[in-house]
């Protein structure tokens, strides 16, 4: 009875912190304004909906792109999941989430611009270049490792005795794939290609760089434009935010009656290591062979985006003072964020888990409702309303702080949800049965699965953090008493010709987001040791839990 | 027990937002009670490589005072900003510094409408361009004007009118920025209204011309780090862009500003004294610093624009660049930009 009373409180209290923006947005949109007609007027734009319908049409042929990639790539880089590499693969597939637009955008130049090693090469077309093909090959290939990382680790996770079980009755490889492997991957796929599709909906420096001007743009240009340079039009904003919702909202919510209906004929499956019977110099080479694969799709494209100029550059400011400060604030902004972010992921997660069936898509559903909003709008929402009794321009690392982390949960929710959602309940039983606590039946079971994937996503999400702008540009007024941010500080040089400079930068905000990957790693793998161990000892000393 | 124990987690969370919160207002409101000046502006500004970072140390110095930059984002945004600030009723803010003739009719309402006319002797052309804004507030400080830049290696002829830029040989060699997410973008739009003042004409030239454009960049920057980077010869700047290029080795005059003889935009930035200002003494103190000698010395440096005050001898790499003829403003009101976007976006959606 006190769960219940407890958990709703949570996502009551979440429910409230996202309504926030939406108010200001109104109240600004419909309100203030003095009636809806603008909105009405703005919803009607001919233009708006020719953007809508083009923001839907590239996202889904980005997503196929990603896809076509991601998919083959993940059943078959999926054995390597099954080695002691596992950490390694998943780092790297996980590592273009992360990675700034800039970089992304930079690298896309480098690779298909019109003097792109591919271009030169002649293995893409020069009528390409800058044109939808480009956005859709970026965006395919930028997110066909999250595509890959998401079907490697739940085909991974399917018991091999079973597949051995399958095979022994007759089943060949399609058949296997088709029967056993497919409905394990439906719903994992379904939620990696709703996050992909989300992202191409509402990217915005690839659309406009690469995509050659209009008609090759999405609507969060419209959002943009209509409160920035001529106009503030709140209700031609709040007009493209509701077709924005619609866009991105309506994938999510089939998607979640798909889940729920998917957990309904769910059953946990337990992944465990079985030796294959292959020689062992084919494994190896079939390892290799996976590693460059994960290699290039996860790593190789972005450092291709920074020369030997910029490494240079790095060198010299890592060596100055702004780069002491700046990179003290961006690592404690991006620390707070992970920090809040993980916490509200946390308890949202523990609340979709307890909460009975019915309860549970809505949980989600307000879970992963940020990310079907631009953070444009998600800060400016805030913004608004903050006005009222704080002002916004005075530099509130908070502010900063609570927007990355809302926008941080909906991700590491996704995630997470896969393996917080599906426990191990039969070995939980078993570790207690034979006298295990529930702490550390929880510790020996369920926090070995956990542990990569909390690291990966944590790894990622920070790493976003660290180059994310939207935030820091609502939220500070430029005038932190040390430093500026890294993101605010790569505008700046940019500015004043300082384009080396700035490469520089990025070089150096991409390896620190590298090397958090591997640190949350450690970091983990250290609770998960010490914290057993320190319950140990306290028991010993009489305390129990 | 549970249900209070996570309310109680979050009820330290919340104190930890509320107290971390109130000490940072504290500690502004403090800051607000010594001798200080608050200025808002936008980021490239503001940055201590950029324009505050040659002039803010010498005017506290002067004026035994702290100044205080509140930095909007992008040039883009400061007069939303502004709004949203005036609207809250309480603003902290002195003085505005940063906006163009664009973005004018927006700051205009929240400026007190003062002449700073004796303050300097303006160049003449400049003065032909703001007069009346002058008489209303706006101080300006620098200008600039649009130019292409063109790569030479390249060996490709700079356009001689608008019309040319829709030639074969420029195909996909125009490096130009989106009118809606950046100010030399709309500056660009604006010229090819007041040159082209058929309206089926220009909407005609902006249907072909999104067919000869390699891409719209969102911003100036991205734009010119594409041209650096030889994906196009041709990018829409300013002709102190050849300045910089002088200044950082670019002894052979590889990247060269041209401009159409007859006409080019010309882009005067200025600042002006807020209504709510708090601390008018301060800030008309800055506004004359701004047009003093020694700050409008140090205007090409700090912010790759022009002096506007007569007679300041330009660093060696500035001298000689190209001057149009006749000098094109850029304003016109918040209207009539509105409507200028939405018919530029039929034109280029059009094709």
């Amino acid at each position: 009875m006190q769960k219940r009373n407890e958990l709703p409180f949570f996502v009551q209290l979440w429910t409230a912190i996202l309504v926030i923006p939406f108010f200001g947005l109104l109240r600004e949109g419909l309100i203030s304004h003095g009636s809806d007609r603008s909105v009405w007027i703005a919803l009607q734009d001919p233009i708006i909906h020719s953007i809508a319908r083009f923001t839907l049409f590239q996202a889904f042929l980005s997503l196929l792109v990603a896809g076509a990639v991601g998919v083959p790539l993940g059943i078959w880089i999926s054995s390597a999941f099954r080695t002691r590499f596992r950490r390694g693969f998943e780092i790297l597939l996980a590592l273009p989430m992360g990675i700034p637009g800039l970089v992304t955008a930079s690298a896309a130049v480098a690779w298909m611009g019109r003097q792109g090693w591919l271009t030169r090469m002649g293995l893409w077309p020069e009528e390409w270049v800058y044109s939808l093909y480009t956005v859709i090959a970026v965006h395919g290939f930028w997110n066909a490792s999250w595509i890959a990382l998401k079907v490697a680790q739940k085909q991974s996770s399917i018991p091999l005795e079973r597949i051995e079980a399958a095979r022994v009755l007759g089943a060949n490889r399609y058949q296997r794939f088709l029967w056993l492997d497919l409905p394990e991957l439906g719903t994992e796929l379904f939620w990696a290609s709703l996050q992909v599709f989300q992202l191409c909906a509402t990217s915005f420096v690839i659309v406009l760089l690469l995509g050659g001007g209009p008609p090759v743009e999405t609507l969060e240009t419209a959002i943009y434009s209509k409160v920035r340079l001529a106009e503030l039009d709140f209700p031609g904003a709040v007009a493209c935010v509701f077709l924005q919702l619609g866009v991105l909202a309506i994938p999510g919510i089939a998607g979640l009656f798909y889940q729920w209906r998917a957990m309904l004929r769910k059953s946990s499956s337990e992944a465990q290591w079985v030796a294959s019977s292959r020689g062992i110099s084919v494994r190896t080479a079939r390892l290799g062979l996976q590693f460059v694969s994960a290699v290039f799709l996860g790593l190789l494209p972005w450092f291709l985006a920074f020369d030997r100029q910029a490494l240079v550059k790095a060198m010299a400011w890592v060596m100055s003072k702004e780069a002491a400060d700046s990179l003290a604030l961006s690592l404690q902004l991006a620390v707070g964020s992970l920090l809040l972010s993980g916490s509200l992921t946390a308890f949202l997660l523990r609340a979709a888990r307890r909460l009975p069936g019915r309860s549970q898509p809505w949980v989600i559903f307000i879970a992963l409702f940020p990310s079907w909003v631009s953070p444009f709008i998600l800060g400016l929402g805030f913004w608004l309303v903050a006005e009222r009794w704080m002002d916004p321009f005075a530099d509130h690392w908070q502010w900063v702080i609570l927007i990355q982390a809302i926008l941080g949960v909906p991700f590491l929710f996704r995630a997470l949800w896969p393996v917080v959602g599906s426990p191990q309940l039969r070995l939980m039983d078993s570790a207690q049965a034979l006298g295990a606590s529930k702490f550390r039946a929880f510790w020996a079971v369920e926090w070995p699965r956990w542990k990569g994937v909390v690291a990966t996503a944590g790894g990622v999400y920070f790493f976003g953090a660290l180059g994310d702008l939207a935030a820091v540009s609502f939220f500070s007024g430029g005038a932190f008493e040390t430093g500026v941010p890294l993101p605010v500080l790569v505008s700046r040089m940019i500015s004043h010709y300082q384009f080396d400079e700035a490469q520089g930068v990025l070089l150096v905000l991409v390896a620190l987001g590298l090397s958090s990957l591997g640190v949350l790693s450690g970091v983990l793998t250290f609770v998960g040791w010490v914290v057993p161990q320190g319950a140990d000892y306290l028991k010993r000393r009489g305390w129990r839990r | 027990m549970k249900s209070r124990l996570g309310f109680l987690k979050f009820f330290v969370f919340a104190q930890w937002v509320f107290f971390s919160t109130a000490a940072q207002l504290v500690v502004s409101t403090q800051a607000q009670s010594v001798d200080s000046l608050s200025i808002l502006t936008y980021d490239s500004i503001a940055s201590p490589k950029g324009l505050a970072g040659h002039l803010v140390p010498e005017f506290e110095r002067q004026c035994q005072c702290k100044v205080k930059l509140i930095s909007s984002g992008d040039a883009g945004t400061l007069a939303s900003r502004l709004e949203l600030e005036a609207r809250r009723g309480s603003s902290s803010m002195d003085l505005v510094w940063g906006f163009d003739e664009l973005l004018w009719p927006r700051v205009r309402p929240h400026v007190q409408k003062a002449s700073f006319q004796k303050l300097a002797p303006i160049e003449r052309e400049v003065l032909g361009l703001i007069s009346k804004e002058w008489e209303e507030g706006f101080v300006p400080f620098d200008y600039g004007v649009f130019s292409w830049i063109v790569d030479t290696d390249s060996k490709i002829q700079p356009p001689k009118d608008l019309q040319q830029l829709l030639a074969m040989a420029y195909k996909k060699k125009v490096l130009l920025q989106d009118p809606r997410t950046s100010t030399p973008g709309l500056a660009f739009l604006r010229f090819t209204q007041a040159q082209i003042s058929d309206p089926q004409l220009w909407s005609r030239f902006w249907s072909s011309l999104s067919q000869q454009w390699l891409t719209l960049a969102p911003g100036w920057d991205q734009s010119y780090s594409l041209f650096l980077k030889g994906e196009a010869p041709i990018v829409w700047s300013y002709i102190t862009s050849e300045a910089y290029h002088r200044m950082n080795g670019d002894s052979k005059g590889r990247y060269r500003a041209a401009i159409f003889p007859e006409a080019m935009p010309v882009q005067v930035e200025g600042a002006a004294l807020l209504k709510k200002a708090k601390n008018s003494v301060l800030a008309v103190q800055f506004l004359e610093f701004l047009l003093s000698e020694s700050a409008q010395k140090k205007i090409p440096e700090g912010n790759w624009m022009l002096p506007v005050r007569q007679g300041i001898t330009l660093p060696t790499a500035f001298q000689g660049l190209p001057k149009p003829k006749k000098w094109m403003s850029l304003k016109g009101s918040g209207e009539d930009l509105k409507e200028l976007l939405k018919k530029w976006s039929h034109a280029v959606h059009s094709q």
